[in-house]
């Protein structure tokens, strides 16, 4: 089965921060490469961060509907 | 009035009776319920009563017979037995001594799992090389459950005090009862269908074994197998095992227990990103420090007039910026990215190629050595020039 588009999740941001230091570590960036790696790994850790902060637990429902597409109803 | 000769005396009359039954009723199966069960503790046979709601049988389990039990009979159990009827003389009493005993309804259960693990296990569904890791952070765990389970409430509640940060979706399915295992087939179809979990938790709370039956079929085991999203199989106690905890890609003792396996704690999180900020920061410190000494190498190396003078007169502020980057980053402030950014052009346009763009040019021999003087080579020497923007070849022609 085909796996499907997910959302940027941490797994892959976590991930893409672990290359982005490799990266500069191994020095094969020019010192402007470099500086827009840091500028992304910065801005991965912010919105990670950000989306720690906003998030509260949400519980939903997966509800498979007639057309055979899904929806997510809100529990509790 | 009948004669007196063939009168038996008790006990041949009892060899007798024994001697009919044990022609007619040997190597038999008979099932009911245990009662008045007796294991007696020295010589080590079982004495219990078989029973329906119209009739009791004496039944004996001698030591040799009952040592490797699998489970441990015990008033109120439904069993099958097989063994031979015999009567004991002394008593005249009818009794069946039993060489078998296993759980009725649950012995039909014991074999189709045994068969059915069998089987799986020689096609290789429960063979490691299928088993797929856990995403190390996942943002999406979907559970397969009875919604209104307490295994449910368990795993939210574990996932609400360790990762709040997490996103539970549900798809509610019986757990038990006839056609369960295909809807719980069917629940894990259709969360890969919807494709957006990360993990998910196939669970359900503690039972008897034909309460967790469903999580035995092959129906189950099969779309466990199809998932390309890991499963984490937690089906009843500790010490039960389903066909559906060999299949899946980690087998959790609790549905509690998967909830904790299944995820990292938001705490664990913000360190790791803390400490991603720290490696990134030090990293690019050392970035900025190398191409700091390799420009001041630059600087006493070359004996270009004008970029010298430049460079002299602005290594003072080149070496400002540096210390200022540095103090950015030590201190970690939230706009550094764009004062980074800056520092960064400003930097770049302090070194020598700034200079070489604005239509100054090096001369080198094949040697490397720059040419300082015109009298450095001979007329029909050959030199590269080297420009902002690419390198040529050149030829000295004259000195002027």
């Amino acid at each position: 089965m085909a796996k499907k588009e997910k959302n940027q999740t941490f797994e892959d941001a976590l991930s893409r921060l672990e290359t982005l230091v490799e990266k500069m570590e191994s020095g094969e960036g020019t010192l402007e490469q470099s500086l827009d790696w840091f500028d992304e790994g910065m801005s991965l850790i912010k919105s990670c961060r950000q989306e720690l902060e906003s998030a509260e637990q949400k519980v939903k429902e997966l509800i498979k509907n007639s057309e055979g597409g899904y929806s997510l109803k809100d529990q509790q | 009035m009948p004669e007196y000769q063939s009168c038996y005396t008790v006990s041949n009359l009892n060899s007798q009776i024994r001697n009919l039954l044990e022609g007619s009723l040997s190597d038999i199966w008979v099932k009911g319920e245990i009662s008045n069960f007796h294991h007696h503790p020295s010589s080590g046979h079982m004495y219990f009563t078989l029973k329906d709601e119209n009739g009791e049988l004496r039944c004996a389990m001698f030591r040799g017979n009952n040592q490797y039990l699998k489970f441990k009979p015990g008033n109120g159990m439904e069993v099958r037995l097989f063994g031979s009827v015999t009567v004991y003389e002394q008593r005249g009493q009818v009794q069946l001594k039993v060489s078998l005993i296993e759980p009725a309804g649950l012995g039909d259960l014991f074999k189709a799992f045994d068969a059915l693990k069998k089987a799986l296990s020689e096609e290789g569904l429960f063979d490691p090389v299928h088993k797929q890791p856990l995403p190390k952070y996942p943002k999406i765990i979907g559970v397969v459950t009875s919604g209104s389970s307490a295994a449910f409430q368990d795993i939210i509640h574990v996932l609400k005090r360790r990762s709040p940060h997490v996103e539970i979706i549900l798809k509610s399915v019986s757990v038990q009862g006839e056609s369960s295992a295909l809807d719980i087939a069917d629940g894990i179809n259709e969360m890969n269908q919807f494709g957006q979990v990360d993990v998910i938790i196939l669970g359900r709370g503690g039972g008897s074994l034909e309460d967790l039956w469903s999580f035995n079929e092959e129906a189950v085991a099969r779309s466990i197998f199809k998932s390309d999203i890991p499963i984490i199989s937690a089906v009843g106690h500790e010490t039960d095992f389903t066909i559906s905890d060999f299949v899946a890609d980690l087998r959790a003792p609790t549905p509690s227990a998967a909830a904790e396996l299944s995820s990292i704690p938001t705490e664990d999180i913000y360190a790791s990103l803390g400490e991603y900020k720290v490696d990134l920061s030090s990293v690019l410190e050392k970035i900025i420090e190398r191409s700091w000494v390799r420009m001041d190498h630059l600087e006493t190396r070359t004996s270009l007039q004008q970029p010298q003078k430049i460079i002299e007169a602005q290594s003072d502020t080149v070496s400002n910026y540096y210390q200022r980057i540095i103090q950015v980053m030590q201190t970690s402030k939230k706009n550094f990215v764009n004062k980074t950014n800056v520092l960064e052009k400003q930097l770049i346009g302090l070194g020598p190629s700034q200079v070489l763009n604005r239509g100054y040019s090096i001369a080198y021999i094949d040697s490397g050595e720059i040419i300082r003087s015109s009298v450095d080579i001979e007329i029909g020497d050959p030199f590269t020039l080297s420009t902002g923007k690419g390198s040529l070849g050149a030829e000295k022609t004259s000195d002027l």
